[in-house]
């Protein structure tokens, strides 16, 4: 059967969470309530994802398919927590709890969303579970934000 | 404190910018990766019963044929019904579709030259010779084959009622085949 050359490689999720490294490192480096290490660390975890996707384009023909997409979404996975980590970092340690929803609208829910979509899109049917999963939780997590976001402002 | 920071800020995305232009770049060529894998074909040719009386002479692992004795007599139409067959030896369906490639001989002698592949949905090259000059057919549209079965090539043959003895056209075509 002939297939679309859109269809997304295992690999994508790797180069998914590759940005969102580096995002993070960015706006880690721009909000200030971090040590300076910590944005240099996912600028770290960025590169290693490059080494990652590069190791996996040379070893293409060794890997299978289900280990390809295994440790790429085991990267996007930790991309993801870090990102949630950061949000709680800021609400519950930090005590800030405006900068906290902000960043939940601004970057949480819609790197969620992102991920959702482009799993979604990525072929078989177990994973339509999971992707059922990560579309509640991402939805969840957006009303959530967004009632307290109006309670606020009441 | 903030030229710090600043500093910081410019040597970060100038890591972010090699870094995600990197990472963009071996995707793309991740996606240009293609594996071959050398493999027997599972489509081939086979002799049918009319092999003997259209020469039909194969080689090549069963993947090229001629026919040597086909004739084409003066006003009459001569049909092989069964000389060649194409099979699909594999456990799934194939498309294949039949491609002129080349040509030759004089068309004043001759009225038509048919080629019909007798799948459930027939595949024909009809070479026709009206006013003394060849028309020549174009690639007919994928056929399904469906797995472990053959069908026959007929092949059909008409002479002008003025041809000569002895005259001779040479036809080449390709069974094109696509794995469904």
């Amino acid at each position: 059967m002939f297939k679309l050359a859109t269809e997304l490689l295992p690999e994508f999720f790797l180069f998914l969470g590759i940005d969102f490294f580096v995002g993070l490192s960015l706006l880690t480096c721009v909000m200030g309530h971090f040590r300076r290490a910590v944005p240099y660390l996912y600028q770290a975890a960025a590169v290693f994802g490059y080494v990652n996707l590069w190791m996996s384009r040379q070893l293409l023909s060794t890997f299978g398919e289900y280990m390809r997409f295994s440790y790429c979404l085991l990267y996007l996975a930790l991309a993801l927590a870090n990102i949630v980590g950061i949000n709680v970092y800021l609400a519950v340690v930090k005590k800030m709890w405006t900068l906290g929803k902000v960043f939940a609208c601004s970057v949480t829910f819609p790197t969620t969303l992102i991920f959702a979509f482009f799993f979604s899109l990525y072929e078989g049917e177990p994973f339509y579970v999971l992707t059922a999963s990560f579309l509640f939780g991402a939805i969840v997590l957006g009303v959530g934000a967004a009632f307290m976001v109006m309670a606020r402002g009441r | 404190m903030a030229k710090r920071k600043s500093l910081d800020l410019i040597v970060l995305l100038m890591i972010s910018v090699f870094v995600i232009t990197a990472s963009a770049a071996v995707y793309y060529s991740l996606g240009m990766t293609s594996t071959i894998t050398t493999a027997a074909n599972d489509v081939y040719f086979v002799k049918g019963p009319d092999n003997e009386t259209a020469g039909v002479n194969i080689f090549n692992d069963n993947k090229s044929a001629t026919l040597t004795l086909l004739k084409a007599y003066p006003n009459m139409t001569m049909t092989y019904d069964d000389p060649i067959r194409v099979r699909n030896n594999g456990s799934v369906p194939h498309n294949v579709r039949l491609r002129p490639v080349s040509l030759s001989g004089n068309a004043t002698y001759f009225v038509f030259i048919n080629f019909t592949l007798q799948a459930p949905t027939k595949a024909s090259l009809n070479y026709t010779a009206p006013g003394g000059s060849w028309n020549e057919p174009s690639t007919t549209d994928f056929v399904q084959l469906a797995a472990g079965q053959e069908y026959a090539i007929v092949v059909q043959t008409m002479a002008n009622a003025t041809a000569t003895s002895g005259q001779i056209a040479t036809i080449e075509i390709a069974v094109d085949n696509e794995q469904t």
